[in-house]
């Protein structure tokens, strides 16, 4: 007896414009939008008012390297996921 | 400890050589490939940004502004970590239309030699102090160290050196886009030197001077001022200002837009920068506070700009001094040959250039010799320049002040780098009258301030300008580019882009496109190039094209109209790497002139639209990248259709041609895109041509030779919609399916020819009854002729009555053989033929399988009536009905066919007087394999075959019950009035 499953169906009846192969362009769109987040982060840091929390002389004296290292570790980070998206 | 002078020349000297050597072996290809074209170096090579300012100023401008000096880097971070949509597309403008700097930027965006040459002049305005500074800061060193003032020859030992190098490795190619890996990896290996320096530094005074991070600790938990004359200016002072000015540094200053795009081997080296750049800044940065604080323990009278020396001297070790100093003269050395080889390329293509090329320069001249010498005597003007500004300028400004100003010069341009990217509504007026709004502020709030101090001229300007403050770049920069970004937006409202600048604008924004209109008046390569020389000279002309041909993959021999254009966009690129934008434009606008009345073809248009698509795939996001995948999803869909797929443009050029095309027509895809119909190669042209002439909407059965094989077709067309109204005057082309019918066709021929021979054994009995009664009557004659062969009359009469009886053999084996003959009917095309011919044929064979039924078979109606079709096949369709019409019949029953016509058609009516056809029965009869006859006795093919083959012959074929009983046939073929009389058909035999 055929086995009607649920993907099965959902083939069946899902349009043919749904299929299209989206992943790719959505990777790059989510790239885009991280890089975006990175940069406000790091202004929210490093421009704004927040920065008299930690310009503070009860602070490390390494605190600026710490947030840099930081963003820094984040932009790695975005870019070997769009590396290994490209490969 | 103190060095003496002739040891800090002789480590100059020998480091400066060995630079010559590194980027001499790199030149000569002495160096492993893998090393020279690893992003690493070309990041290290972006570390050009750390001038002297870094190396010495840092510690300096940290003991002035605290953490503000950590600005000058995080600026740069923020640039870097916007990489993929700040710096990749700026890459991508420059590396399709070569262009080299800045000004060559700004004067291809806004069209403008002017804003060509003010950019240019204020680069150089903002940046010979800056190069001063380098040649202060490295003369300044050497006083720290031999506590000896330098003299001036021994700068300009230095700056000579320099320019040897930057001619030598920096200008050995006539085109500033030339890349040149030997300068690139001495400047990385700059980077290395000053990094392994400063850090060495920063160890000595945490390990040597401080005895360890903990010891250092325990000193600021002692002194917390010294904390917080570090952070209390990040919350005091001009900390935002100092970011936007390193963030516009950071890819504006001109050595950082040469080493990040210009010198780019690729996108993906630039992609690695975004986190690898800032990270080699950081580490540069880590030793600044500890030397700061190791300074001002040990050494509070030096000058803090030169702790970084001065506490090496504590060391007692002769080589970190003279490490330090190395890295110093790496970090000015690096910034001069950079920037110098950036601002001689920009002063040649906007300043020398537009003031001499034509009319001065003769095409007999050797433009390229030209070029490489001018560009070699600039470098030395430029350093010559920055030299006579270090001998004016007073050294009471810091290393910071110096850096600062240039720092503000250059994010002037911020402005104008974002209507470049993002805003197509912004024109060269509004550029200019932003730029020069700023420039007037920058020199009058920074400029002028810093002559004046150094005692240069005397300006009386001072009541316009702020009280003398601690931080006159913060005022100033936000007054500068406010100013200058409102007048920038306002003027470019108010002002119209050009034709010229809005093509500019399109090139330059993302995600637009612009496919060329025109095409060139040329109508060869040959031409192209005689057209050239006139300007350019007949050798450069010569080589220009040869070069633009490889880098399109093209030949000599193209005609193309759309190639030649594509040809003359890559000939103006290249130009322009050589000559700058604008003078390019200029001598291909004048020299290949482009034909205003003809318009590109719609596959060239399409073809580039999809170029650029699959280029800008990555940048497409929202509504734009789904319908990029829905157009790909569409396109993939007509691209595995397996029917074949072509279409056709309004001035008759293939647009698409499917892969079921090419596996049919045995052309590939690549070769036919693009191509007038005609040059297509037959029977292609032939039939395509011929098939959009016609007015019929599809083909049936065409019957062509491809190769070496007989194909059956079925053609379609449609036009194409235009709902866009893109082609008012043309429509949009016609779409063409190509439907091959061949191995169905074999297939219908394989069976009516079984049908046929299951025919020939039905017909067997009749057939040999008829002939065993000749053979009888020969038998019966042969006898009396053997009993009385003395009668030579009868013999006579018996062997004519003999003769008689064999021609009736022979007549009725022909017919068999006729109608079984072999052979697919692609053999034997259609042919106008009488159709009584095809019925007396069937009836013949008819009447002599079913003779024993004593059937009366009445012909009636007008003969010769004209059809067009196959004789074989058509007799086929009548054997197959009054056979039909016979088995149902009972014996003495009467089976009639009648013929008639109208004008258009010719019908064939066949009544029998049988039992009829259930109705149910009706509308199966035509399916294959269904009889309704006793099993063994039919095959169920007959009329399906019948069906085939009426519709074969564009006719029709109805069946029904008659009411007075039996079954009427009634077929309909398609009329031929007026046939040829030498094309008709005779039967074969």
């Amino acid at each position: 007896m055929t086995k009607v499953t649920a993907i099965g169906v959902l083939r069946f009846v899902t349009p043919p414009v749904m299929l299209w192969p989206m992943p790719a362009r959505h990777d790059h769109e989510r790239f885009y939008d991280r890089v975006i987040l990175l940069f406000l982060l790091a202004l929210f840091l490093l421009a704004s008012p927040l920065r008299h929390w930690w310009a503070t002389e009860e602070t490390t004296w390494l605190a600026p390297y710490l947030i840099w290292g930081g963003i820094i570790a984040l932009a790695y980070w975005l870019q070997r996921r769009m590396e290994r998206h490209d490969h | 400890m103190t060095i003496e002078l002739w040891q800090l020349f002789l480590a100059a000297l020998a480091y400066l050589l060995l630079l010559f050597l590194i980027a001499y072996a790199t030149e000569r290809g002495w160096l492993p490939r893998r090393l020279i074209s690893h992003p690493l170096v070309y990041v290290l090579s972006l570390g050009v940004y750390a001038t002297s300012w870094s190396f010495y100023g840092s510690v300096g401008f940290a003991a002035s502004h605290g953490y503000n000096f950590l600005t000058i880097y995080l600026g740069v971070t923020l640039a870097f970590v916007l990489t993929p949509l700040l710096l990749q597309p700026i890459l991508r403008i420059t590396r399709e239309h070569q262009l080299a700097s800045l000004a060559d930027l700004f004067a291809f965006r806004y069209q403008s030699q002017l804003a060509g040459v003010l950019v240019t002049l204020f680069m150089l305005a903002g940046l010979l102090p800056y190069i001063a500074l380098q040649i202060r800061a490295v003369t300044e060193s050497l006083q720290v160290l031999t506590n000896k003032s330098t003299p001036a020859s021994l700068a300009l030992a230095f700056c000579a050196t320099i320019t040897l190098f930057a001619i030598l490795f920096g200008a050995r190619h006539s085109s500033a886009r030339e890349k040149h890996e030997g300068l690139v990896v001495a400047i990385a290996f700059e980077s290395i030197i000053k990094l392994a320096a400063l850090l060495a530094v920063g160890l000595f005074a945490l390990f040597g001077i401080f005895d360890g991070p903990s010891a250092m600790q325990h000193w600021l938990e002692q002194h917390p001022e010294a904390l917080d004359a570090l952070y209390r200016p990040v919350r005091e002072g001009s900390w935002n200002s100092l970011l936007l000015v390193a963030f516009a540094a950071a890819f504006l200053l001109p050595r950082q837009f040469h080493m990040t795009f210009t010198e780019n081997p690729s996108p993906r080296a630039l992609g690695k920068a975004s986190w690898t750049f800032p990270l080699f800044l950081l580490l540069l940065n880590l030793a600044i506070p500890p030397i700061l604080w190791a300074g001002s323990l040990t050494t509070p009278d030096s000058p803090p700009d030169f702790y970084v020396l001065a506490i090496t001297m504590q060391s007692g070790a002769w080589w970190l001094p003279v490490l330090t100093f190395i890295g110093g003269v790496s970090a000015a050395s690096a910034m001069m040959i950079v920037t110098t080889l950036a601002l001689a390329a920009m002063c040649m293509n906007h300043l020398v250039l537009p003031a001499s090329f034509p009319p001065r320069l003769s095409p007999e001249a050797n433009i390229y010799s030209w070029l490489l010498w001018g560009r070699r005597l600039l470098i030395a003007l430029i350093i010559l320049g920055g030299f006579a500004f270090y001998l004016l300028l007073e050294h009471n400004q810091g290393l910071a002040q110096l850096g600062i100003i240039s720092f503000v010069a250059v994010a002037q341009f911020l402005p104008g780098i974002a209507g470049l990217l993002y805003w197509r509504r912004a024109t060269r007026s509004g550029f200019i009258a932003g730029l020069l709004a700023g420039a007037l502020i920058w020199t009058v709030m920074l400029l002028l301030p810093l002559l004046e101090n150094s005692g240069l001229i005397t300006t009386g300007l001072a009541l316009l300008r702020p009280a003398a403050s601690k931080e006159p770049w913060a005022n100033a920069t936000f007054i500068s580019l406010s100013v200058n970004a409102l007048l920038f937006a306002a003027v470019s409202l108010l002002t119209k882009p050009s034709a010229q600048e809005r093509e500019a604008a399109m090139a330059c924004c993302r995600d637009t496109l612009s496919p060329p209109s025109t095409l060139p008046l040329a109508d060869s390569v040959q031409q192209m190039e005689e057209q050239l020389a006139r300007v350019t000279g007949a050798e450069m002309a010569r080589h220009e094209i040869g070069r633009a041909l490889a880098d399109l993959g093209l030949t000599h021999s193209i005609l193309r109209p759309t190639e030649l254009s594509r040809l003359r966009q890559r000939l103006e690129r290249n130009l322009s790497g050589l000559v700058g934008p604008l003078l390019a434009r200029i001598i291909v606008d004048d020299r290949l002139r482009l034909d205003k009345g003809t318009q590109v073809a719609m596959a060239d248009t399409m073809r580039f639209v999809e170029q650029r698509l699959e280029e800008s795939r990555s940048r497409l996001r929202g509504l734009a990248a789904e319908l990029d995948g829905l157009r790909r999803y569409h396109r993939q869909v007509l691209h595995d259709l397996p029917l074949g797929v072509c279409s056709i443009g309004p001035g008759n050029e293939i647009i698409s041609w499917n892969s079921a095309m090419e596996r049919l027509s045995g052309i590939e895809k690549s070769d036919v895109l693009g191509q007038p119909l005609r040059r297509l190669p037959e029977p292609w042209n032939g039939l395509l041509s011929g098939f959009l002439l016609t007015r019929e909407q599809q083909l049936r059965k065409v019957k062509t030779r491809v190769g070496q094989q007989m194909r059956v077709l079925n053609l379609h067309k449609a036009a194409i919609d235009d709902p866009g109204r893109q082609f008012a005057d043309s429509g949009a082309g016609t779409v063409v399916l190509v439907e091959d019918l061949t191995d169905l066709h074999t297939l219908e021929a394989e069976l009516a020819h079984s049908e046929r021979l299951a025919s020939i054994g039905r017909l067997a009995a009749g057939v040999a009854h008829e002939v065993g009664n000749p053979v009888t009557a020969i038998a019966c004659l042969s006898q009396n002729m053997l009993s009385d062969l003395g009668d030579l009359p009868f013999i006579e009469t018996s062997l004519h009555q003999i003769l008689e009886q064999t021609q009736r053999i022979s007549n009725i084996v022909h017919s068999l053989v006729n109608f079984s003959h072999g052979g697919a009917s692609l053999d034997h095309p259609a042919a106008p033929l009488p159709l009584s011919r095809c019925v007396d044929e069937a009836l013949h064979l008819i009447t002599l399988s079913h003779n024993n039924k004593q059937l009366e078979f009445i012909r009636q109606g007008e003969p010769d009536l004209m059809i067009n079709g196959n004789r074989q096949r058509l007799v086929q369709v009548f054997v197959n009905l009054l056979s039909n019409a016979s088995d149902a019949s009972a014996p003495g029953d009467t089976i009639t066919v009648t013929t008639r016509c109208d004008e258009e058609q010719v019908v064939v009516e066949i009544d029998d007087a049988g039992h009829g056809i259930d109705e149910a029965h009706l509308d199966k009869v035509f399916d294959p394999f269904f009889t309704t006859k006793a099993p063994g006795s039919g095959t169920g093919l007959g009329l399906p075959l019948v069906f085939n083959i009426v519709q074969e012959h564009s006719g029709t074929i109805t069946l029904g019950n008659r009411s007075e009983g039996g079954v009427r046939v009634t077929l309909c073929f398609p009329r031929v009035v007026h046939a040829p009389a030498e094309s008709v058909e005779e039967p074969q035999v």
